[in-house]
């Protein structure tokens, strides 16, 4: 028992080395100066804290941080919600329709987006020119292009979700006379709760790394932090101690959401496992 | 006047499933029909269509005189427009609303008033003594108070006809039987047509007007309590019903007469009958009586069952074996040889099951 606690542990901590490694190196990276940066190796601590790097991107992230939080919290809410919307439909048809329905939106989330952005664009495109709006390099138009992609997703994740939920309580809710509606807003809804919480989670997180849809949908460096991040990488050199700042400060967002909203990221997955909300 | 009406119902689970046969019968205004059956026998679907909730495949169920499902026309009114009430056996009462909203929950759907919504919730409440329980959580309460929560949330939209699928069987021993007497009270004097559907005869036989026996989606027997014990109409009836349940042991019969029993058949002279003898209809005695008995037979004690207030004892005699009432106060051990005095037997056809006849001593 001794013997297995103690394997079972260095295991763990070697295993979260892996992780732990990159932060700790965007850490102290950001906390040197260029010389430093670029004359030591990455895991050597600075020689003296600088703080003046941490300060300078800080001022220079707050315009794509704030346009990211306009673009993937509403993407993330919609997602989740017409995400919630899909899977009860499916959870309340359960025939030919519904089955279809979700293989095609597993299939979507599989299909690598990269392959389908150059038709997307030339989708905005259409748009733009039928209904006369700006859709490309705008916040609108990148948040369509996330919410188009997660939706899926979130479709998914919620179809997963939602089975956790006895069915007798729709059918009791349809016997009391409660319409489609009702019975999803009255009863599913907040039976949902942690699963939707998870799906928000998950959608957020996954909208704020996303780098390759900004880059596509978006010209500039500004509305989005991967994209920002990805500015300092430059032609003749890349700013190393600047980069790694704008990593530490594009990461904390979401890891404060998730440290917020964990407990019910956590309980949603456990009704998966336990298989009931109570 | 019939209230529920069911016609020649069919249901069949693609792709072959039968769920229900040829199932009709009615339920009389006030009435309290309980269907009885094994897990499988089909009672859950039946039922589940007549609460909308699923389509018959062929038939008719009509409510009230309005016809709300036909198969053979393919149309079923949905179940939030036909005013009935459901308890359901996990009693489905909403974990994110307290009492008052599980309960109201029928009547705000309609629209109703707040003021109206509360004078009736409460109305109801008092009526089932939960009253005092209002403001509390489903998980707060206990299994015979959230069973109360959901009867009201069945009654209080003064539903046509109510529903009842399995609502005791998630009650332990203890409350069961109190629940069911409230059942039973609070439908005498609403004088709520009701149907209850369980697995468990002590149920059925606790508050059906009448109950109907239903196997293999097919209706066995319909009758009341009395009828079903005494006059079970086939093998499968006399075996479910009865606690300890009826023993079979299938026999020759020679000149008229059955062998080992010696009872004498009007009709069948030569052939094999199936004999039915409940254990409470057979008494293993000491000393053989002179009258109140068919037959009596001699044979050893095999098994015997103490239960405290009663005795059984498995007895053999050659190729008959019976269970048998032991009418004594000591114990009757493993060898002992007594008299079993056979108060009623059942003969049965030995091909399809059904009842042939019932000889009776009294």
């Amino acid at each position: 028992m001794e013997f297995k606690g103690l394997l079972a542990i260095i295991t763990l901590s070697l295993l979260s080395l892996l992780w732990v490694f990159p932060a700790y190196t965007v850490l102290i990276g950001s906390l040197k100066s260029l010389e430093d940066v670029i004359g030591s190796p990455s895991f050597m601590p600075p020689k003296e804290v600088d703080l003046s790097t941490i300060v300078k991107v800080l001022s220079d992230m707050r315009e794509p941080l704030i346009n990211t939080l306009i673009v993937t919290v509403p993407v993330a809410f919609l997602a989740t919600f017409v995400g919630s919307l899909t899977a009860y439909a499916i959870y309340r048809r359960f025939d030919r329709v519904s089955d279809t329905t979700i293989v095609l939106i597993a299939i979507s989330t599989y299909i690598p987006y990269q392959v389908l952005l150059i038709p997307f664009i030339n989708i905005i495109k259409g748009i733009e020119r039928y209904l006369d709006i700006t859709l490309f390099d705008t916040l609108p138009g990148l948040a369509l292009g996330l919410a188009t992609y997660y939706t899926p997703m979130a479709s998914l994740l919620m179809t997963i979700f939602i089975t956790v939920i006895p069915k007798d309580y729709i059918e009791s809710a349809l016997v009391d006379g409660a319409g489609e509606f009702k019975i999803f807003r009255r009863v599913v809804l907040p039976l949902l709760g942690p699963g939707l919480v998870s799906t928000f989670i998950f959608i957020l997180i996954m909208t704020w790394n996303n780098f390759f849809i900004p880059l596509i949908l978006t010209r500039g460096y500004d509305k989005h932090v991967a994209l920002k991040i990805f500015s300092y990488v430059g032609q003749s050199g890349t700013l190393y101690n600047e980069m790694f700042a704008a990593a530490l400060i594009g990461s904390i967002p979401p890891l404060v959401l998730f440290i917020l909203l964990g407990r019910y990221f956590i309980r949603g997955l456990l009704a998966l496992g336990t298989g009931g909300v109570r | 006047m019939a209230v529920i009406e069911v016609d020649r119902l069919m249901k069949i689970f693609p792709p072959k499933v039968v769920a229900l046969d040829n199932v009709t019968f009615s339920v009389e205004s006030g009435e309290f029909l309980a269907v009885l059956g094994p897990s499988g026998s089909g009672k859950t679907t039946l039922i589940r269509i007549i609460a909308g909730l699923e389509r018959p495949t062929k038939g008719r169920v009509i409510i009230d005189g309005e016809v709300v499902a036909d198969g053979e026309k393919g149309f079923s009114i949905p179940p939030q427009k036909r005013n009935v009430g459901m308890v359901f056996q996990t009693w489905a009462l909403y974990p994110n609303m307290k009492v008052f909203d599980n309960i109201a929950f029928p009547l705000d759907v309609k629209g109703l008033s707040k003021e109206e919504i509360r004078k009736r919730v409460v109305e109801v409440a008092k009526y089932l003594e939960i009253d005092d329980l209002l403001d509390r959580y489903p998980r707060q309460l206990s299994g015979g108070q959230q069973q109360r929560v959901a009867l009201a949330r069945a009654l209080v939209k003064n539903p046509r006809i109510l529903l009842l699928d399995e609502p005791f069987s998630n009650l332990d021993a203890r409350v069961r039987i109190t629940a069911r007497e409230f059942v039973k009270k609070i439908q005498r004097s609403l004088g709520m047509t009701t149907i209850l559907v369980t697995h468990d005869q002590a149920d059925a036989f606790a508050v059906g007007d009448r109950i109907l026996v239903i196997d293999k989606g097919r209706i066995q027997q319909l009758g009341n309590p009395t009828e079903l014990y005494n006059e079970p109409v086939n093998m499968f009836v006399a075996g479910f019903i009865g606690e300890p349940p009826m023993v079979f042991n299938e026999l020759r019969v020679e000149n008229g007469v059955i062998e080992i029993i010696k009872i004498k058949l009007g009709d069948l002279k030569e052939g094999r009958v199936i004999i039915g003898v409940r254990p409470d209809e057979a008494i293993a005695v000491l000393t053989p009586p002179t009258e109140g008995h068919v037959a009596l037979i001699k044979g050893v004690v095999e098994v015997s069952e103490y239960l405290g207030a009663r005795q059984y004892v498995v007895v053999r005699s050659g190729k008959l074996s019976l269970r048998a009432l032991a009418l004594t106060e000591k114990q009757l051990s493993r060898g002992t040889e007594v008299y079993i005095s056979i108060r009623k037997v059942h003969v049965f056809n030995s091909d399809d099951g059904k009842r042939l006849a019932s000889i009776t001593g009294f």
